[in-house]
């Protein structure tokens, strides 16, 4: 079997993120699934990856967050 | 293979040419594939020469294609070609080529598990409502306390409230360094209870893997069950001492802290490997948690007593706290360290645990040495690495009824993702095991790399969806969007988990794995990363290049093999330790070899073909062994490693063991007669060192190859059955087998050959020496079973004529026994021909057998036959301590002081008024088997019910305990009432009392797990009501307070029996000094003998495809295997026993009388007075002031009865 498409360090890549804030790397050949926006254009493997690295700094899901804030307690980012 | 015909029919026409013939091609089938597949093509034209289709067939191999597949094979190929003329410019890999329904079947309908379950609630509010719906009911159980779901509860709030005063904050992560105990899961709990999540740390993992830990999950505080100067690393946080002695703090409050907590919050972080180098840390939801645990697969109780073994850090305990907690169940929690087989039987039967979870290697490990370890589980869940169908088919064999459960999940998703449950009813799997269905709210995708799904039968990458999907790796969000990824197939916005496992969907819809895509290693259930262990061993200064392999150069046996390119030498030890000072015992290499480079292959890859297999023969340089115990041991090693020979200096680990194979050694040292323990093991890794630490019974001299053979004494119980005199030559027991329809009547001569050789006591002879009469055992292959087995045509017969067949026959074989000539066999097969199961009588002399023996005998009948069947000469496992073995060990031990001592109790216990129940002793000639009556009666299931489960529960007393004191009290009131001819003796009856007779204990070492012979034990007691007079017998039959006075006085009679009862044998019938003193004292008139509780296959179900094959029908004692001429040793015999029905369970009472001595309306009336006696006791239990502990159940018994009724009762008022 051929190598994954998400592990093809020659490979172009977008990476995607859902309602949740959640982030997915994604190989630009395939369709971009329904309920995710393109958060990323075309990139390199190496590049893509940093790029999850910076702006996902909370790793919780915002519906998540919401709530926890709604009761006003302060939580650490993980 | 593809052919193209473009020449065309009438081509061959123009092509030959023959005067005055006219030439046309036509096909011709040959009707044999030449291959699997093959494609032919014909290309057709017009009249004028034009185009007008290809015509295409295929030819399948029909032994390997179903004519659907090659169809579906077919029918894809067509649409490829259609799809890539629609749309040329596409990709070929990227066209459909499956059809829509098959899609929909692909990814919709096999993943049709949306189940309904709380998805809201958080884990530790579901445990607070089940503890208030059960707060009485136990929810922890260990060797040494039990708590209730009210005692946990409030445990884990104290400490939860402990927890916040630290002030943790929500999704707080708190490490958990302590060993399996009740105290592990109320720490789980409280943390939960405080908002936070747990993070284990596994004790036996080097220190820098928990700083690393501690770090990355910037722990809030530890709690611990060791003193802070044994951590082993440094701490800079608060640290929780929890244990024994300091009990959670008593001045926080024990209500629920009531800290909201949403179900998307994190409950704990677990590691495994990772392939850049550290360890990663997955975590887990409370919505994870409670998706599995809360589901009602786990309550249709099987799953009511779980046992928690595996290791904390390790995911499995995600399902050994929680599936329990969260549906009602009981946690038993086993000893800390690995089990050993013997530790799992023992904590299986002492806390009666329904169910579990074993890692594959674990599984197969248990399977080999004991299979039967897992007697009273009803399933089993095995999996995290590839299970061996033959372990399977092993433990199937040794515990009839289990369900064994083959699993996969990756941490990722929680535990479980699928599922295969192989039932008792299932056909037993062939080749690999599959790994089943989706779980409950799971979804499974088996894809191609465009993500796309493929084929049934085809290969792909499974990826999962669904509420097990954790929320990622704690502080990795590269990781995170690296393998959990947008998932294209499922509800718009959701993701799922890529595994990296290769699997295929099989045409029934279970998924069957196929191996890995990357490196990654299962190993003992454990994930490793060989590059996590390359990036460690690339940070020792001395190594430049390191590649990390596993190695099967043994069938079964994996190992990890590190290749190495140094400076400078270094040596195996150095490079040993630094990897164990970095990474856990299961990632440290077996091997380190050094190479002066690595080998490539053409294209720059590792040449892993190229690479030595490791020697680790060659490490084997010590000293030969010197004495037999390290001559055992230096052979147990040897063949555990698969090494020629092993010096008494080779380390154990060194040489490639792990904590597996030490498991092993344990098992099969206790075969041999040494005793130790898996910690010895690793502490003392040498032979020489272990051999100073192992012990070995003195008495019990290790048994070498053929010590079961050649003269034996006779056991106590033979002498007993001798002494009672009559014919001794053909008194047996038996079992009416199930086999399989059109039996292979050459493989049942072979495997009951295997049986014959592989059973001493089998081939026994009764002989005498002068007065002595003993056992001889012939050699092995001296008890033809050509001469054992016979068959009778039984098919087509009626029912009734069936049973007149077999009950002639039966009798047959009886009188074809003969104890003094050493015919002590008969296997007669009743053959019902190719359409109907058949029948195997089974009558096998008593010196030879006994209840617990047809439990290994029907087995190993089985499973000798399937290996005869299927070509090969059946190889029985090896049996532990032979009958002549323990004979012996018995004889001797009879003389010694500690038996030899209780002479007196025994003397004591049949002393007192003699019961002349029917007005004249037994007579041998007159009151035999002929002439006996026999009486059964049934038990309702609502009082059946009860007397196994309320009545013991309330009063801290076994079903034996309830039924002996129903039937004291029964007794009482039937000689008072003139039952059995009146006369004396007192409200008090001396009764025989049977027991199994297996106490391994009289001869430490022993192990009689695998021993066919006669081992039962008998033994006097005398018991009474405890009560005044008629009047309170009165109110004990009623159900009133003095029935329960009547269960606490039995009760305690039992319980001061030593030893359970196994003395009176030894000192009565194999001590000659002893036995003189019981001359002229009563011998016990009755006999009471509770069977237990059995599942058997529905009578009705007999002889047809209902009841799987071999399993035991019924004893042929009702078709005539009983001698009529047999003396009866009772004159009031009662054999009980419970049988699960349809309805619940259902207690029988069989009863046996000399119809000389008494009459069927007298001893109808004592059976009706026991029933009854039952009922009041039930009745009793149901007052809420009834039951409580009895001086025996207090440890240090310094308080009698009526002491621990006052303390009890003011317990009460206070509460």
């Amino acid at each position: 079997m051929s190598t994954n498409p998400f592990e093809d360090p020659e490979g172009t890549y977008l990476v995607l993120v859902n309602d949740e804030g959640q982030h997915s790397l994604w190989p630009t050949f395939v369709e971009v699934p329904a309920g995710w926006q393109v958060a990323l254009e075309e990139s390199s493997h190496e590049a893509a990856l940093k790029f999850v690295e910076d702006n996902w700094t909370d790793m919780r899901p915002k519906s998540l967050v919401a709530a926890m804030e709604g009761e006003g307690s302060d939580t650490p980012a993980n | 293979m593809l052919t193209l015909n473009n020449i065309g029919h009438d081509a061959l026409g123009t092509v030959v040419k023959l005067p005055g013939l006219g030439i046309k091609g036509e096909s011709v089938s040959a009707h044999m594939a030449k291959f699997d597949l093959a494609f032919s093509f014909r290309e057709s034209r017009g009249p004028q020469g034009t185009p007008d289709g290809i015509h295409g067939s295929l030819e399948f191999a029909a032994d390997i294609f179903e004519p659907a597949s090659a169809k579906a094979i077919a029918d894809r190929l067509v649409r490829l070609l259609d799809a890539v003329i629609t749309d040329p410019d596409r990709p070929v890999d990227r066209a459909e080529i499956l059809d829509p329904a098959e899609r929909n079947e692909l990814v919709n309908l096999r993943n049709d598990t949306a189940a309904v379950y709380p998805s809201e609630s958080s884990v530790h509010a579901l445990f607070e409502e089940q503890a208030a719906r059960t707060p009485d009911a136990v929810a922890v159980v260990t060797a040494d306390e039990e708590l209730t779901y009210q005692q946990l509860n409030a445990r884990a709030n104290r400490l939860a409230h402990q927890l916040l005063r630290l002030g943790l904050p929500p999704e707080g992560r708190i490490a958990v360094l302590q060993e399996r105990s009740s105290d592990l899961v109320v720490s789980s709990l409280a943390i939960l209870k405080a908002g936070g999540a747990y993070v284990p740390l596994d004790p036996n993992q080097p220190a820098a893997r928990s700083t690393w830990i501690l770090q990355d999950t910037a722990a809030t505080a530890l709690l611990t069950d060791r003193p802070e100067n044994h951590l082993g690393f440094p701490v800079h946080i608060p640290v929780l001492r929890i244990d024994q002695n300091t009990p959670s703090p008593g001045n926080q409050p024990d209500t629920n802290p009531a800290v909201r907590t949403n179900a998307e919050q994190i409950a704990y972080v677990m590691y495994t490997s990772g392939s850049t180098g550290t360890p990663k840390g997955v975590t887990n939801t409370h919505h994870n948690v409670v998706h599995l645990a809360a589901d009602h697969y786990w309550r249709t109780g099987n799953h009511d007593r779980v046992l928690m073994h595996s290791p904390y850090a390790f995911d499995a305990s995600t399902f050994e706290i929680w599936t329990p907690l969260l549906t009602g169940g009981r946690i038993v929690t086993a000893p800390p360290g690995h089990l050993t087989p013997t530790d799992f039987a023992n904590t299986i039967t002492r806390h009666g645990v329904t169910a579990l979870f074993v890692s594959a290697g674990y599984f197969r490990v248990l399977a080999e040495e004991r299979p039967e370890c897992f007697t009273g589980i009803r399933e089993i869940w095995a999996g995290g690495d590839i299970v061996s169908p033959t372990a399977v088919h092993r433990v199937r064999q040794a515990c009839p009824g289990i369900t064994v459960a083959n699993e996969y999940g990756p941490t990722e998703t929680t535990v479980f993702s699928s599922v295969n449950p192989i039932t008792p009813n299932d056909p037993q799997p062939h080749g690999t095991v599959p790994i089943g269905r989706p779980l409950w709210n799971t979804r499974l995708y088996v894809l191609d790399t465009n993500l796309q799904p493929v084929p049934p039968g085809t290969g792909g990458e499974l990826y999962i969806a669904g509420s097990g999907l954790a929320r990622g790796y704690l502080n990795r969000p590269e990781l995170t969007a690296h393998r959990f990824i947008a998932d294209p197939h499922g509800t718009p916005g959701t993701r799922m988990y890529r595994t990296g496992d290769l699997v295929r969907w099989r045409h029934d819809g279970q998924l069957e794995f196929l191996g890995r895509v990357d490196d990654q290693i299962k190993l003992r259930g454990f994930r490793v990363e060989p590059a996590e262990i390359e990036a460690v061993l690339a940070t020792h200064p001395a190594i430049t290049q390191a590649s990390v392999i596993l190695r099967e150069d043994q069938p079964g046996d994996k190992r990890l093999v590190a290749y190495t390119v140094t400076k400078r030498p270094v040596s195996q030890e150095a490079l040993r330790a630094h990897v164990g000072s970095q990474l856990p015992e299961y990632m440290v290499p077996a091997a380190f070899i050094a190479l002066d480079t690595l080998p490539l292959t053409l294209n720059g890859k590792l040449d892993r073909r190229a690479l030595p297999a490791p020697d680790y023969g060659d490490r084997t340089t010590g000293r030969p062994p010197r004495t037999p115990r390290e001559e055992i041991l230096c052979g147990l090693y040897a063949d555990i490693l698969h090494l020629p020979q092993v010096t008494i200096d080779d380390n154990f680990f060194q040489l490639g063991g792990d904590s597996i194979m030490s498991i092993q050694l344990v098992a099969r040292a206790r075969r041999a007669g040494l005793e130790l323990s898996v910690r010895d093991v690793f502490q003392h890794k040498t032979v020489a060192a272990l051999a100073t630490v192992v012990t070995e019974a003195p008495e019990t001299p290790v048994e070498a190859a053929g010590a079961g053979v050649g003269p034996m004494p006779l056991t106590p119980i033979m002498r007993q059955w001798l002494e009672r005199g009559g014919p001794v030559g053909q008194y047996n027991q038996s079992r009416l087998v199930q086999v399989p329809a059109g039996l292979d009547g050459q493989a049942l001569v072979s495997a009951v050959q295997a049986v014959l050789d592989g059973h001493d006591a089998l081939r026994a002879r009764l002989s005498r020496n002068g007065q002595e009469q003993f056992l001889d055992i012939a050699p092995r292959g001296a008890v033809s079973a050509d001469a054992c087995v016979s068959r009778v045509d039984a098919a087509q017969l009626d029912d009734a004529a069936r049973r007149a067949l077999i009950a002639e026959e039966t009798s047959a074989a009886r009188q074809r026994l003969d104890a003094t000539r050493g015919e002590l066999t008969q296997f007669v097969w009743f053959d019902q021909g190719a359409s109907a199961p058949g029948l195997l009588l089974v009558l096998i002399h008593h010196l030879a057998v006994d209840g617990v023996s047809w439990r290994i005998l029907v087995p190993d009948l089985a499973e000798a036959y399937r290996e005869a069947q299927s070509g090969r000469v059946p190889d029985l496992p090896p049996v532990g301590t032979s009958m002549r073995g323990w004979a012996l060990a018995l004889a001797e031990a009879a003389v010694q002081p500690k038996w030899a001592g209780q002479t007196a109790f025994w003397r004591d216990m049949l002393g007192g008024p003699a019961m002349p129940l029917g007005g004249r002793p037994l007579d041998a000639e007159r009151d035999v088997r002929d002439n006996a009556g026999h009486l059964s009666l049934r038990l309702p299931v609502a009082v059946t019910e009860a007397v196994l489960t309320r009545v013991p529960q309330v009063f801290h007393a076994e079903v034996n305990d309830v039924l002996l004191a129903a039937f004291t009290l029964a007794w009482a009131r039937w000689r008072r009432g003139g039952g059995g001819g009146g006369g004396g003796g007192g409200d008090s009856v001396l009764l025989d009392l049977e027991g199994h007779g297996r106490e391994e204990s009289v001869s430490p070492g022993a192990d009689l797990s695998r021993t066919v012979g006669w081992f039962t034990s008998h033994h006097p007691i005398r018991l009474d009501t405890g009560l005044g007079d008629e009047r309170e017998i009165a109110e004990a039959l009623a159900g009133g307070p003095a029935a329960g006075s009547v269960l606490k006085h039995v009760k305690e009679r039992l319980r001061a029996v030593p030893d359970k009862g196994m003395g009176y044998g030894l000192v009565r019938y194999r001590n000659p000094q002893a036995a003189a003193e019981f001359a002229g004292l009563p011998v016990p008139e009755v006999s009471f003998n509770y069977l237990g509780r059995f599942t058997t296959a529905a009578a009705e179900d007999a002889g047809t495809f209902r009841a799987p094959d071999w399993t035991e029908l019924n004893s042929a004692g009702g078709f005539g295997a009983s001698d009529p001429r047999m003396p009866m040793a009772y004159k009031v015999d009662l054999v009980a026993r419970t049988q699960d029905g349809p309805r619940g369970p259902q207690l029988t009472a069989s009863w046996s009388w000399p119809r000389g001595l008494l009459d069927e309306a007298d001893v109808q009336r004592l059976a009706r007075l026991w029933f009854d006696a039952l009922e009041g006791l039930t009745e009793h239990a149901r007052q809420p002031d009834a039951g409580g502990m009895t001086p025996s159940d207090v440890s240090l018994s310094l308080l009698d009865q009526s002491e621990i009724e006052q303390l009890e009762s003011d317990w009460r008022e206070l509460s």
